[in-house]
């Protein structure tokens, strides 16, 4: 024999499958091959331990609970949730035979009377946003369980917010992605963290999330400053209700975006929601809640999330889309600063973009973030003004050090915090991130801002 | 390993696609064959993903009420067995959800956290259970069928309508990946 045995032979001989034959081949081979035998043991030891578990598990009999429960169901008429919908379930059975022949007719009366339900349906219950807004009062946090747009995937995940007191901004988060990470927000800081990499990676700012957590705060927000509202309704086949659908754009610290959000016109609370970081729902949303629930009390404990043993944490480099960098290396674009270090530069430069802020000269700001460029004039104000119109930079109270987290191939990466006072009179804490450039010809320096890193953070 | 009387009643009861035409006639009791044959599979299955024999019980239980109203949507009735986990597997989706929701909303919520904790300091066979869950569906099947359900490799073959070479094949795997995550 050529080699060794493979091991799916070895499970085969294991097993008990293998022709007389090849049997007889192997058994020659293993006698003297210690690697195959060896393999053979390792093989064996995993199957006597499948076999000792399989022995030592004697459950109860679910039996009897299945049958009782399927009697009770059919006494009550009723179906189990099922997985998949009851719809589908309804139009398979429909299809499936004579004996259905009366239950197709039922199902076709049922769907026509669905999509009159979807055409012609007029809220029996009234509803408006103020009531809604009314029926999230002292709410504290929310749990959606939905799905999430992470790296081009879509993957299955559970959020937890906790909402600031009396704020529409977020405070604490919590998110949990099947087969995918963990990512939570506490205080001014964003961990993630996938297994199996023993690392948790960390940003000193709130770069995920929510913005502003669907609180009543935020829909109070919404009422007053969404662009575009327009309020429909829908009769939800799977959860067998009507809803309201509010579909609404508006801009917030984190640029555009477009939402569907969906009441519960009896209980007037949000049960479904999508999120796109678009303006027009356009494309995929990056954000999918199947299901919502208000928390009362949000304790501290549920924001604490399991590390295994010797989890170590690593600061995230900053860094910026590949697509952005030929904006950002515009020559036109940003400041020339030959003779200060990349650090004086980068101090510079956020003194220079807060100043244009404040001064709200538009054309210098955009000048020193190229990106900016890509929105017009109003969009840009609406941008800096946040959601409720008072995020204005007012005053530039204290600029922080600037501190090297990354770089891109125009070269390195800073961020810079500042404490600002906005135009509602608040102390927040802005992080900003600076790309330093080298000219290959000179070697001069300059640089532009590539934009916020992560969202404002009260300070006062 | 294998329980010689299980084997026999496994193989004197008719096959998977026999007990489902029965069901979909409208005989009930068909439906008793598939939850014996199955039942200890279904259950190995959800206790290495729930971690809780008391919920894995529950969802074992709802799963097969939830195989039963849906057979008529299982188009190749010889395949019941990977359907049927397909459905444990959803139904588990579901526990850990509506659990974990249950669980952080509620006020003793800390305290189940510590005994959570206390319960990780697992024994071998929760590791096992464990390793056995998360295998890739295919190999998840085999290894279930193999020791759980008392099935042979013949039998195995059988019952997914695979090449003999097939199922050792991926018995050969899943040990691969069980050896694997044992050791880590």
């Amino acid at each position: 024999m050529q080699g060794h045995v493979t091991e799916e032979q070895l499970t085969a001989l294991a097993e008990e499958c293998l022709a007389d034959e090849e049997r007889k081949v192997v058994d020659e081979h293993l006698q003297q091959c210690e690697w195959c035998q060896e393999k053979l043991r390792e093989t064996n030891e995993v199957r006597l331990r499948l076999s000792a578990s399989a022995a030592a598990f004697e459950p109860l009999s679910i039996e009897d609970g299945v049958f009782s429960r399927i009697a009770q169901l059919r006494q009550t008429g009723q179906r189990p949730v099922t997985v998949s919908s009851r719809w589908i379930h309804l139009l398979g059975q429909a299809w499936s035979g004579t004996a259905m022949r009366a239950a197709s007719v039922a199902a076709a009366v049922v769907v026509i009377a669905a999509l009159i339900g979807v055409f012609f349906y007029q809220p029996s219950q009234a509803w408006s946003l103020e009531q809604s807004i009314e029926a999230v009062q002292g709410k504290r946090g929310v749990h959606f369980a939905g799905s999430l747009m992470i790296e081009g995937s879509r993957l299955e995940c559970q959020m937890w917010i906790r909402g600031r007191q009396g704020e529409s901004r977020m405070q604490d988060m919590l998110l949990r992605a099947e087969n995918g990470p963990t990512i939570w927000v506490k205080g001014n800081a964003t961990y993630f963290y996938k297994p199996p990499e023993p690392v948790v990676y960390t940003d000193d700012a709130q770069t995920a999330g929510f913005t502003h957590w669907p609180g009543a705060a935020f829909l109070e927000l919404l009422q007053k400053v969404a662009r575009r509202s327009e309020v429909s309704y829908r009769f939800d086949v799977f959860a067998a209700r009507r809803l309201v659908v509010l579909k609404a754009q508006m801009i917030d610290a984190g640029g555009p975006k477009s939402f569907i959000l969906e009441f519960d016109p009896s209980s007037k609370l949000l049960v479904n929601l999508k999120l796109w970081n678009n303006y027009d729902w356009s494309g995929q949303p990056t954000f999918q809640a199947d299901s919502v629930s208000y928390l009362d009390s949000v304790p501290d404990s549920l924001f604490e999330v399991d590390l295994p043993d010797g989890i170590v944490y690593r600061e995230r480099d900053v860094s910026v889309a590949p697509e952005t960098i030929g904006l950002l290396a515009t020559p036109a674009s940003g400041l020339s600063l030959p003779g200060l270090s990349e650090e004086e530069a980068s101090r510079k430069i956020a003194e220079a973009i807060y100043g244009a802020e404040i001064s709200g000269d538009l054309a210098e700001f955009k000048r020193l973030a190229p990106l900016a460029s890509l929105w017009d004039d109003e969009q840009l104000k609406a941008i800096l003004a946040g959601t409720d119109g008072q995020e204005n930079v007012t005053q530039l109270i204290e600029l922080g050090e600037p501190r090297r987290r990354g770089a891109s191939p125009l070269g390195p990466l800073f961020v810079v915090s500042a404490l600002v006072r906005q135009q509602d009179g608040r102390v927040y804490e802005h992080k900003i991130i600076v790309q330093v450039r080298r000219n290959p010809g000179n070697q001069e320096l300059s640089c532009v801002v590539c934009g916020p890193y992560g969202v404002p953070y009260p300070r006062d | 390993m294998i329980n010689p009387v299980r084997i026999m009643q496994t193989t004197a009861m008719g096959t998977d696609r026999e007990h489902i035409e029965g069901c979909l006639g409208g005989r009930t009791d068909e439906f008793r064959p598939l939850v014996e044959r199955y039942e200890r599979a279904v259950l190995a299955y959800l206790r290495g993903r729930l971690r809780h024999p008391d919920r894995a019980q529950e969802a074992a239980q709802e799963s097969f009420v939830r195989a039963f109203f849906n057979l008529a949507k299982l188009k190749k009735r010889d395949s019941f067995f990977p359907w049927l986990l397909g459905i444990a597997h959803r139904v588990a989706r579901e526990f850990d959800r509506r659990e974990q929701t249950d669980r952080r909303m509620s006020a003793e919520y800390v305290e189940q956290r510590h005994r959570l904790a206390e319960v990780r300091t697992r024994s071998r066979d929760e590791v096992l259970e464990a390793a056995v869950s998360s295998l890739p569906a295919p190999l998840r099947e085999v290894i279930l069928l193999r020791f759980y359900a008392g099935c042979s490799c013949l039998q195995i073959s059988e019952r997914l309508d695979l090449p003999l070479g097939t199922v050792t094949k991926r018995l050969s795997r899943a040990y691969a990946r069980i050896r694997r995550r044992i050791e880590n």
